[in-house]
């Protein structure tokens, strides 16, 4: 044995080469998506104990040095609108108030607060998960309100998030807020705060393995809630004849910060066939085109590279700005294609089945895109990738 | 975690390499790394996918993602024996059933006997070929050190073989 050993480097690299190691991409998404649940738990408990901690301590502190005291503020939000009422006393206290709640006209002006009642914006229930939305200031057409507060409850919690829903010119949809509920009673769901404009009809949440959620949009908002522990779904936007407008991840963004106009910012609708269609007339080489085809495919979500867009067929400069965009604004880190099934139509053109792997977001599995040769290489058609694009929101 | 960025290699500039490239170019090297520090495939498997975890969490900041990564793994690797010694208390060697399965032979028995550093600066030098000083990088210790862990690991696997 010496320092440059061949039999010791020859047996390691034996005993390693009988390692089957394939990328595990299914398992590597769901621990990522893990990790980030986890660290949103831990972000959430010492939250949720800073909120605890501050108003207790401030009470004791209250209580110690004003006995006589007592709050003399008059809760403004409830079930139908009516009040909670506490004595009115001589203290003074400042009243003690939530953030997002609304406090009684005068009696605490200049608390930070909204002054005048929320308005009751619209309830309903999705899957046992009973939805009462509020808002202060709505501004009514294309505009969606501001300050918004969203109560849910299901029979085992109850829950309720704040959301800030600026008058701003609102794209066709827009993922405002994305809230989980029910951690700690294990009923683990997920309340998304939608804003869109008035081409859209109707908004729809769909989120693997947790099912899906619609409704019909409502002051230019939807709120959408499905049982689901994770949020790497989907929120599609639906013009009135039920077509797809628009596709977003379910992902928290922040509107636009201008003044209340209407858009008409147009996204490459999103649908694809749901099938693949019946083989054709094949290639030549039907296992060498398939693997062809296979390789497009892997290479063509590598935009950034000149040898990403070489494989799209129809490229043009609009396709790598439009991918650029919508990877910068989602903050997505990379973008993967597996092909699961590809059917040649003609020797010059193939149907395939492929799962997108959007990281940090998950996968978006069952997708139908075509590929054809071109100039005697397999590539991805445009329009394919396009469609991809405006799972973003994104337009070529 | 000291000493992670140390440059070891030619630095990858994270932001022309996705994670993806990344990934797929650099799991089944580090799945074999972890298998001849563990001796497990199914360890191995999970403890790499735990280092992608932590380089995807850390991507934007990681100037050198390759030296990062495989330091994830050589610690986790570690940490791994330390504790399964813990728990079993078997001194001397650690059985490990897959190593047969896969056509392990008598002197790869005997390098998982060896204690974890001295294994892992092995095959780090000889499966990876990696240079002393990438080596100390890699352990977070100095490249005299690393001299030292492989002169003790090649003594020790001759007195196994022996």
């Amino acid at each position: 044995m010496n320092n440059d050993d061949p039999e010791l480097r020859m047996k390691l690299r034996r005993a390693a080469d009988a390692v089957p190691a394939e990328p595990r991409w299914d398992d590597l998404t769901r621990r990522i998506d893990r990790a980030g649940r986890r660290r949103f738990r831990a972000l959430s408990a010492v939250v949720v104990a800073a909120l605890v901690a501050g108003p207790a301590a401030g009470f004791a502190a209250g209580r110690l040095t004003s006995p006589s005291t007592s709050p003399s503020s008059r809760v403004v939000l409830g079930e139908t609108g009516s009040t909670v009422s506490s004595p009115p006393t001589t203290g003074t206290v400042p009243p003690t108030t939530m953030p997002g709640f609304g406090v009684e006209a005068g009696s605490n002006p200049g608390a930070g607060v909204p002054s005048e009642p929320m308005d009751r914006l619209f309830n309903r229930t999705a899957g046992q998960i009973a939805l009462r939305v509020f808002g202060i200031g709505a501004g009514g057409g294309t505009c969606a309100p501001i300050d918004m507060t969203v109560e849910a409850s299901s029979p085992s919690w109850i829950s309720g998030s704040t959301t800030l829903v600026t008058t701003s010119a609102i794209p066709l949809l827009t993922v405002v807020g994305v809230h989980p509920a029910g951690q700690a009673e294990g009923g683990l769901a997920t309340i998304v705060v939608v804003a869109v404009n008035s081409k859209v009809a109707t908004v729809r949440l769909q989120i693997p393995g947790g099912g899906t959620d619609s409704m019909t949009a409502d002051h230019g908002t939807a709120v959408l809630a499905a049982w689901a522990g994770q949020t790497a779904g989907t929120v599609q936007a639906l013009g009135k004849s039920g077509q797809v407008l628009a596709t977003a991840p379910v992902v928290q963004q922040p509107l636009p910060a201008t003044s209340c106009v209407a858009t008409t910012a147009a996204t490459t609708p999103a649908t694809t066939p749901a099938t693949l269609p019946a083989p054709g007339a094949q290639p030549s080489d039907p296992a060498a085109a398939k693997a062809d085809v296979l390789n497009a495919f892997a290479q063509v979500y590598q935009l950034n590279s000149p040898a990403g867009s070489a494989y799209v067929a129809g490229w043009t400069a609009a396709i790598t700005d439009a991918m650029s965009k919508v990877m910068k604004q989602w903050t997505i880190k990379s973008v993967d294609a597996q092909v699961t099934d590809a059917v040649f139509t003609s020797p010059t053109t193939a149907s395939v089945e492929y799962n997108l792997q959007v990281m940090p977001f998950g996968p978006f599995n069952s997708r139908i895109g075509n590929a054809v040769l071109d100039q005697g290489v397999w590539k991805v058609q445009a329009s394919t990738v396009c469609n991809d694009i405006a799972l973003g929101g994104g337009s070529c | 975690m000291k000493n992670l960025e140390v440059v070891v290699e030619p630095i990858e500039a994270a932001s022309s390499l996705s994670f993806a490239e990344f990934y797929r170019d650099n799991y089944g090297r580090m799945v074999r790394l972890a298998y001849l520090l563990t001796g497990s495939l199914e360890t191995a498997q999970d403890l790499v996918q735990d280092a992608f975890v932590r380089t995807h969490r850390r991507w934007e900041h990681v100037a050198s993602p390759s030296a990062y990564v495989r330091r994830a793994v050589v610690n986790a690797s570690s940490s791994h024996l330390r504790r399964r010694r813990r728990e079993r208390r078997v001194a001397g060697t650690i059985r490990l059933d897959q190593a047969a399965a896969l056509g392990a032979d008598e002197l790869f028995d005997a390098l998982r006997v060896l204690p974890a550093r001295q294994r892992a600066a092995l095959v780090l030098r000889f499966y990876e070929d990696q240079s002393e000083a990438a080596i100390a990088a890699t352990l977070g210790c100095r490249p005299g050190t690393v001299a030292s862990l492989i002169h003790r690991g090649l003594e020790g696997l001759k007195k196994e073989l022996t």
